[in-house]
């Protein structure tokens, strides 16, 4: 009982593994899977670092090739036939990669790797986050790996209400003078809209 | 017929009441308007919010300021007030000997119980026994799994693995047979080697049972009576996570130590005491109950509550042009906390719930320089202004102009820095009170509760209600209602705990679920806000008892936050007293009611 959904994820892996064949899965397929299309040829490392990402949030993938497609084309195809709602497009010729969500329009994506991102990390990245869209957890960004809350600095004084009130008097100035450019600028577009 | 304004400069808020007076009837309030206090209450920069207020309220009257025959000022007491923090346990790790941490994905799941070693050694290892391996970043998941594999197939026992990158699953996955493993082991390069130790993985939506248990890890290890006491602190920083390493090493030392955190010393009209801060906030309380009437407190200097005193007092002196040697701490409220702190000596960047004592003090002395302001303010508008009211009686006055409130009347005032009440007796007499600890208080305790360290975050976590986003098109707010939106939410935000800002969902950085924030909150709250208006009620009631008072008005900014009116009015039930938020003339709510109590006081003197 304990091991099932582990087998489970070694039976798909499996299958995972062997998809190079081709088409082997039909996409009225009714299984919960996040889906991956791939253009022709297919982008194996890439494939693989993207299916690790899934598989170590235990969310499934099923991956099918495809003749050709802007990426962002097969990312919402991908996304609109999974049950889970959630697709991934690659291009390997390009080298790009699309993430996307049934509920998302078209032309907007969640998230896009150009060629220069179409590395391992962010890859595999991409492959986190199509799982943890479908998990309704944080998602994981470059600039901050979810760190823990840090305290070490607790231990030292605090003074809410002096730091509020000893705000060196040019603070103000500036304020004042961010709020004049906003009203000058108001004034010129609402001129411009007459 | 005349034109006056009154003009209540607040710490955080100037407000403006602007009313017509005609001789032999009641004034005919027209407008009223508030601004954000332009520099430190009392000081002539005041005086540029004071100009603002006045012409914001003017302007929908047509009247210019030149027009108003009098601006009436209050006579304000300055109170100061801040909060400091006493941490007065840690837990400290000599030598590493625990992990204990929630990675979003370990591997496996269930105990193993084995000795340390890395998996460059395992080629090399002895069958006789198990082993916990310890797999370093540099090694790819996959050879990883494929060199534990091989292992196994030798007859070689593998009971649990330490990974230091988030592979845990991926490495489970390729493993002919199953065990725990806990990933995301930051200083995998500090866990002893050649030690006993025990691994343990619960299952999805669980937590760990046996590594948070003293007795288990006793049976585990073996431990003597006296070495089970030393595991308790890790027992209980283990309690709660998902997954737990506890390595027993031989010289390992874990203990919760007490920090000295320095004394307070409680200076009474008739007696005097001193209390430990480590005592806790009960018994600092219960002293400072016993002791009152007091007339000074003084801190331990080199502790965080000494500088604190001092920069209270500094700031006073220099606001009220009087050395500091003058200045006395009059009030002071302790609170006990739980902050997350981070184990010293820990490996993965554990954290252990150490116990705080949150202080809060509060100066107060006679009188700010008005008479300059005034002044100054004359020169500047060409109106005569005057030093009208003291600012207790003028709130109390105004918030009697409260539908469905008489004498005996108290106002709470709920500030940042300070909570003051003001009693109106039948007779008209006027009593009133300044305490330590109010709004900033919260707001320190939520940011170190959560771990936060970041006082922004928590002032809006303590000004807004909470909210989950669950789709990339819908959040659910504490409440539990859903809101839907149109275009898609931030990615940054999908899955996180968010604040319902002015400026929209704002997440928040950390893992704690939605119930706990609240609670933290609640929690901060009550025990600043609730125990606060009971002392401060006791101290002007008639005879010290709550129930002589017939009627509470809440006025201030914190008498519009969300929930504290609610908890304050819970409180206060079980002495019968009609309590809620002022509703000053009847349409200002609870804010105006100093500006309000000016113009109807000036016009009481002026037909008597």
């Amino acid at each position: 009982m304990l091991w099932r959904r582990d087998l489970y994820w070694r039976m798909r892996q499996r299958k995972v593994d062997s998809f190079m064949a081709a088409e082997r899965f039909p996409s009225n397929d009714a299984k919960p899977v996040v889906r991956i299309f791939t253009t022709e040829p297919v982008p194996e490392q890439a494939v693989r670092y993207i299916l690790w990402g899934l598989e170590e949030e235990g969310v499934p993938a099923e991956l099918q090739t495809v003749p050709i497609g802007a990426t962002e084309i097969l990312a919402k195809q991908a996304a609109d036939s999974s049950r889970l709602n959630v697709g991934i497009g690659i291009n390997g010729t390009a080298l790009m990669a699309v993430l996307h969500h049934r509920d998302l329009p078209g032309e907007k994506p969640l998230f896009f790797l150009t060629a220069e991102e179409f590395q391992a990390a962010p890859l595999r990245r991409l492959g986190a986050n199509a799982a943890r869209l479908v998990k309704a957890e944080p998602l994981v960004f470059k600039d901050e790996p979810l760190p823990p809350p840090e305290t070490e600095s607790f231990s030292r004084p605090l003074s809410v209400p002096i730091e509020a009130i000893t705000q060196p008097p040019e603070h103000q100035g500036q304020d004042q003078l961010e709020e004049l450019i906003i009203r000058v600028v108001t004034e010129i577009l609402n001129h411009m809209e007459k | 017929m005349a034109y006056i304004a009154g003009v209540d400069i607040g710490n955080n808020s100037t407000e403006v009441a602007i009313a017509e007076l005609n001789r032999g009837s009641q004034p005919r309030f027209l407008s009223s308007a508030m601004v954000r206090t332009v520099g430190i209450k009392g000081t002539l920069r005041n005086i540029l919010g004071i100009i603002d207020a006045l012409d914001l309220a003017l302007e929908p009257l047509t009247i210019t300021r030149k027009e108003l025959s009098r601006v009436l000022l209050n006579e304000a007491t300055p109170v100061i007030g801040d909060v400091a923090m006493e941490t007065i346990t840690e837990t400290v790790i000599t030598e590493s000997a625990m992990i204990g941490h929630n990675p979003s994905t370990p591997g496996g799941l269930g105990l193993g119980l084995g000795t340390t070693i890395l998996l460059d050694e395992l080629e090399s290892a002895a069958t006789e026994q198990p082993w916990i391996v310890v797999i370093p970043g540099t090694v790819e998941f996959r050879e990883a799994a494929e060199r534990l594999n091989r292992a196994t197939s030798r007859e070689l026992e593998i009971a649990g693995a330490i990974v230091q990158k988030d592979d845990g699953v991926l490495i489970h996955n390729r493993l002919h047979r199953p065990i725990p493993i806990v990933d995301e082991v930051l200083h995998i390069d500090r866990v002893p080697r050649q030690m006993p130790a025990a691994i343990e993985v619960a299952a999805i939506g669980k937590a760990i049972e046996k590594l948070s248990n003293p007795y288990d890890i006793a049976t585990l290890f073996d431990l003597s009576p006296d070495e089970t006491r030393n595991v308790v602190p890790i027992a209980r920083a283990l309690t709660g996570t998902r997954s737990a390493v506890v390595i027993k090493t031989p010289r390992g030392d874990i203990q919760e130590r007490r920090i000295p955190a320095g004394k307070i010393t409680l200076i009474g009209r008739q007696q005097k005491a001193e209390v430990q801060v480590e005592a806790g906030a009960e018994a600092i309380m219960n002293q400072l109950a016993h002791v009152s009437p007091l007339s000074e407190i003084q801190a331990e200097p080199g502790t965080n509550v000494g500088g604190m005193f001092e920069t209270v007092r500094k700031v006073m002196a220099d606001l009220t042009d009087q050395p500091v040697s003058a200045i006395r701490v009059q009030d002071i409220i302790a609170v006990d906390t739980l902050v997350p702190q981070k184990v010293l000596g820990s490996l993965a960047g554990e954290y252990s719930l150490g116990n705080a004592v949150g202080l809060a003090a509060m100066v107060e002395t006679h009188k700010l320089p008005m008479q300059r302001l005034a002044r100054k303010l004359e020169i500047e508008i060409m109106v005569p202004v005057e030093v009208a009211g003291v600012e207790a009686e003028m709130a109390i006055h105004g918030a009697l102009t409260t539908p469905g409130t008489r004498p005996p009347l108290a106002i709470l005032d709920l500030g940042g820095g300070s909570t003051d009440a003001s009693l109106i007796k039948e007779t008209g007499a006027i009593e009133s009170t300044h305490l330590a600890g109010a709004g900033d208080m919260v707001t320190l305790l939520i940011d170190k509760e959560l771990g936060l360290d970041d006082l922004d975050l928590a002032e809006n976590i303590k000004f807004f209600p909470l909210a989950k986003v669950e789709t990339l098109f819908h959040l659910r707010h504490e409440s539990g209602a859903v809101e839907f939106f149109q275009e898609p939410l931030d990615p940054r935000l999908f899955g996180r705990v968010v604040v319902i800002s002015e400026n929209g969902p704002k997440p928040l950085d950390t893992r704690e679920p939605l119930a706990k924030i609240i609670e933290v909150r609640k929690k901060a709250k009550k025990k600043v806000f609730v125990q606060n208006a009971l002392r401060a009620l006791v101290s002007v009631a008639p005879a010290n008892s709550i129930r002589l008072i017939s009627f509470v008005a809440l006025v201030g900014g914190s008498a519009l936050d969300f929930e504290i009116p609610q908890m304050i009015s819970d409180a206060l039930m079980e002495y019968g007293v009609v309590t809620g938020r002022a509703n000053v003339r009847g349409v200002e709510g609870p804010r105006n009611a100093v500006a309000t109590g000016l113009v109807l006081a000036h016009a009481a003197k002026e037909s008597g």
